[in-house]
C-alpha cells in the first residue's frame, strides 16, 4: 500500500448568493487573487506538510477555468514540489494530452520535474475533463485518438534516441529530441485517472499502467471501474497487481467521529454543492456510446445528487471520523476494492488550513502505520511491471483508445 | 396523395449509410440538420411531398442513424466529398446532378458542395444554414443543451411531436431515473451531436474563408430562414443570400429553425417551385 496526500487547490471563495457552475462559466471576475496569493502558498504548504509526515507521495490535477480546482498548469505546483519536498513521490494526476500541441511539450515538463526532483515525478497522462473541450474548442471528437497519439509521441520521446521524426494525424514534428531526459529509466510510472470509460481500462490494462478510479461516486461504482481493470488485465493475460489500482476518496480525521462530522461536514457540502456542479460535463464525441451509457448507469449515484450524511457515510463518499473508525472503513474498502495506492484529499472545499494540518497530522500518527502493517508492499511486482515501457512495446499503438 | 418512401443500407466509400429514397422524376437530394431528422421518421412527410413530382434522395450522413463512416470524417472537407461520393454512386452526376435541399449542417454542406463544385448540382435550396460567422448575429450553443430549450430555441410550435418528446426528455432528472435511463431514446441524440462535433466543433458551425467563397456558387439558389430561429439567426441566411449571386431570400416570420418538421407543405411547395424555375432557366 502507498499511501498520497492529493490536493485539488479548490477555490473556497464563491459569493453565498453565486448558484451557478464552477465550471467553464463561472464568471473570472469571483477569483480575488489576493485570497489567491495565501491559497496556494498555504495549499502548497499541506503538500509539503504531507512529504514531512512521511507520505508516500503528493498528488497535484490539471483543470481549467474553474473554481473547483486552480491548477491549470499542474506543472508549477509540481516544480515547486519537486524542489521543497524530499522523500514523497510527486503525482501529475495528470497533464490533459489534448490540450498541448505540441505535446512534447508534457515530455519535456515532466523530464525537468523528473530531474529536479532526482527521479521522484510519477507522471500522469489524461483525456482532460469534458468542461476543458468547451474552454479550449478542442473537438471533442478527437480526445481519444490525439490522447492515444500525444502518448505515443511522448513515450518515444522518452524512450527513443533522438532526433526522430514523428509523423501523425494529429501532430507532425520534424525533429523529436526531447532535453532534458527523465531521472527514471526507460521512464517515470505512468497513472492514468478514467471514470470508467472502457477504452480507457482497456488501454491501461494493456501498457500495464496505474488507474486511478475519478472520485465521488458510490463505492459500488468504484467496485464495477476496478472490476473491469481486473478483467481487462486477465484478458491481457496478466493478473492486476493492487499497485495498479488507486482510489481516491476525501478523508478526515478527528478525536472522535462527532466531533469530525461537526468539523468537516459543512466544508463536504460546499465542495459538493458549489464546486461540483458543472463538471461531469460530456461534450459531444468524448466518451464512445458505448462508454458513454457504462458512465450514465452509475451517474445517479454521483456525489452531487447527495442530500444527507447518512448517504456519504453508506455511499463511502468520504471517510470521516476517529482514528478507529477512518481506519477500520479504509481498511474494508481497501480489501473491498483490491487497491494498492489510496489517494487522499485531507482538504476539501472550504476547509480551513488548521483543520487541514489537524486531519494530516492525525492520519499520519494514528492511522498511516496501521495501514501499512495491514497493507505492505510498495513495489510493483515484477511480473507486472517491466512490460509496455520499453520503446519496442508502445510503437504502433496510435488509435488504441481512439 | 403520398409517394411511398423507402429506407435501406446504401454503400459508400466510407460504409453503408442509410439512405431512404422515393418519387420519380429529376433527382433532390435532401441533406439533414445535426438533429439526425430521417426520412423513416420526421422528415418523412416533406420527403414524401416532394417525392410526388421528384425523385427523392435522403442519405444520412457517417454516425447519424446507424450510418458508418464516421471515423472516415475529421472536418467539412471530408464531408464534401463524402456526398459527391454519394451522388457518383447514385449516377447522379452530369445531366442528372441533383437538385440539394439542406437544413441547418445539412444546408452549409451543400453550399460548401456548391462553391467547390458549382456544376455538381442544378439547384440550392438553404434552410436556417450556419456557416458564416456574424459578430453580432452568433449563432446560438447546440452543444451541451438541455433538451427543452433546444426545442423552444429551434421550433415555433413545441406541441409539435419531435419538440413534445424533447420537452419529455428534459424532465428525465440523471438523479432520479438511476439505472432506468432510456438509452433507446437517448442513443441516436449522443450519436447524432458526436457526428455534428466532428465538423461543427471549431471552428464553430462555419468556415472563415466561405464569405468569400460563395460568389463562385453558380445554380439558381433559394435561402430559407424563420424569423422566431434562436439557433440560427436568419441573419445568417440574409448574409447567404448577399454572398450568392441571384439568390432568392425567404424569411417567414412565423417559423424557427425545424421549417421541413413544422411546414412541410408551404416548403415544399416553395422547394418545387424553385426547382422547377432552375429548370426552365436552364432551358431557355
Amino acid at each position: 500500500m502507498r499511501l498520497f496526500s492529493f490536493h485539488l487547490m479548490p477555490y473556497p471563495g464563491l459569493p453565498d448568493d453565486y448558484d451557478g457552475p464552477a465550471w467553464i462559466t463561472c464568471p473570472n471576475e469571483l477569483f480575488d487573487p489576493t485570497l489567491g496569493t495565501q491559497l496556494y502558498n498555504r495549499y502548497l504548504d499541506e503538500l509539503v506538510l504531507a512529504d514531512e509526515l512521511g507520505f508516500d507521495g503528493v498528488c497535484v490535477n490539471e483543470h481549467h477555468q474553474n473554481a473547483y480546482g486552480l491548477m491549470p498548469s499542474p506543472n508549477l505546483m509540481a516544480s515547486i514540489l519537486a524542489r521543497v519536498t524530499r522523500r514523497a513521490k510527486i503525482a501529475v494526476v495528470g497533464n490533459a494530452l489534448p490540450l498541448y500541441d505540441p505535446p512534447t511539450r508534457v515530455a519535456e515538463e515532466f523530464a525537468m520535474i523528473d530531474c529536479i526532483s532526482g527521479g521522484r515525478l510519477i507522471a500522469g497522462l489524461v483525456v482532460g475533463g469534458g468542461p476543458e473541450y468547451y474552454s479550449f474548442s478542442i473537438n471533442p471528437a478527437e480526445a481519444r485518438s490525439r490522447f492515444a497519439e500525444a502518448h505515443d509521441l511522448i513515450i518515444r520521446a522518452w524512450t527513443e534516441p533522438g532526433p526522430f521524426e514523428f509523423i501523425g494525424k494529429h501532430y507532425r514534428i520534424r525533429y523529436v529530441n526531447t532535453w532534458p531526459r527523465p531521472v527514471q529509466q526507460p521512464h517515470p510510472e505512468i497513472w492514468i485517472p478514467g471514470a470508467g470509460s472502457i477504452e480507457t481500462v482497456e488501454f491501461v490494462a494493456r501498457h500495464r499502467y496505474a488507474y486511478m478510479g475519478i472520485p465521488y461516486f458510490h463505492i459500488t461504482v468504484f467496485e464495477r471501474m476496478f472490476n473491469l481493470m481486473r478483467q481487462a488485465c486477465e484478458n491481457e493475460g496478466y493478473e492486476v497487481d493492487p499497485l495498479q489500482l488507486g482510489w481516491l476518496v476525501p478523508i478526515f480525521v478527528a478525536e472522535t467521529d462527532e466531533e469530525a462530522r461537526r468539523r468537516f461536514e459543512e466544508h463536504f457540502w460546499y465542495f459538493v454543492r458549489r464546486l461540483l456542479p458543472g463538471i461531469s460535463v460530456s461534450p459531444p464525441g468524448y466518451t464512445s456510446v458505448r462508454s458513454l451509457e457504462n458512465i450514465i448507469k452509475g451517474g445517479h449515484t454521483f456525489a452531487e445528487f447527495l442530500e444527507t450524511w447518512d448517504q456519504v457515510v453508506d455511499g463511502q463518499y468520504a471517510i470521516v471520523g476517529s482514528p478507529e473508525t477512518v481506519l477500520e472503513r479504509l481498511t474494508a474498502n481497501i480489501e473491498r476494492l483490491g487497491v494498492g495506492n489510496l489517494l487522499g484529499l485531507f482538504q476539501l472545499g472550504t476547509l480551513p488550513a488548521d483543520d487541514t494540518r489537524r486531519n494530516l497530522e492525525l492520519f499520519a500518527a494514528e492511522v498511516m502505520p496501521k495501514l501499512r502493517e495491514r497493507f505492505p508492499g510498495t513495489e510493483r511486482a515484477a511480473t507486472t511491471a517491466a512490460a509496455g515501457t520499453a520503446a519496442g512495446t508502445v510503437a504502433g499503438t496510435a488509435g488504441a483508445v481512439a | 396523395m403520398s409517394a411511398a418512401l423507402t429506407t435501406g443500407p446504401f454503400e459508400t466509400a466510407v460504409g453503408a449509410v442509410t439512405m431512404t429514397t422515393g418519387g420519380q422524376g429529376d433527382a433532390v437530394v435532401y441533406l439533414h440538420s445535426s438533429g439526425g431528422e430521417t426520412g423513416a421518421d420526421s422528415v418523412a412527410p416533406f420527403l414524401e411531398l416532394l417525392a410526388e413530382r421528384y425523385e427523392v434522395f435522403a442519405p444520412m450522413f457517417p454516425g447519424f442513424a446507424g450510418s458508418e463512416g464516421l471515423d472516415e470524417i475529421d472536418d467539412m472537407e471530408d464531408a464534401v466529398y463524402h456526398c459527391l461520393d454519394v451522388f457518383g454512386r447514385l449516377g447522379l452526376t452530369e445531366e442528372r446532378a441533383p437538385h440539394i435541399v439542406g437544413l441547418s449542417l445539412g444546408g452549409w454542406m451543400a453550399a460548401e458542395i456548391a462553391w467547390r463544385y458549382p456544376h455538381s448540382l442544378r439547384s440550392l435550396s438553404l434552410v436556417s444554414a450556419p456557416g458564416i460567422y456574424l459578430p453580432e448575429h452568433p449563432m446560438g450553443e447546440l452543444f451541451g443543451r438541455k433538451f427543452d430549450e433546444l426545442a423552444e430555441e429551434t421550433f415555433a410550435d413545441q406541441s409539435h411531436p419531435v419538440a413534445a418528446m424533447m420537452h419529455q426528455m428534459a424532465s428525465l432528472s440523471l438523479a432520479g431515473a438511476g439505472a432506468d435511463i432510456p438509452f433507446d431514446l437517448l442513443r441516436p441524440f449522443f450519436e447524432s451531436m458526436a457526428a455534428a462535433a466532428k465538423i461543427g466543433w471549431n471552428p464553430y458551425f462555419h468556415n472563415p474563408k466561405l464569405p468569400k467563397r460563395l460568389g463562385r456558387v453558380a445554380v439558381p439558389t433559394l435561402v430559407i430562414a424563420g424569423r422566431l430561429d434562436r439557433l440560427v439567426p436568419c441573419e445568417t441566411s440574409e448574409a447567404y443570400a448577399r454572398l450568392i449571386p441571384g439568390a432568392q431570400l425567404e424569411i417567414w416570420d412565423d417559423a424557427s429553425h425545424m421549417v421541413p418538421l413544422e411546414q412541410a407543405g408551404r416548403l415544399a411547395t416553395l422547394v418545387a417551385d424553385h426547382i422547377e424555375h432552375a429548370k426552365a432557366s436552364v432551358a431557355s
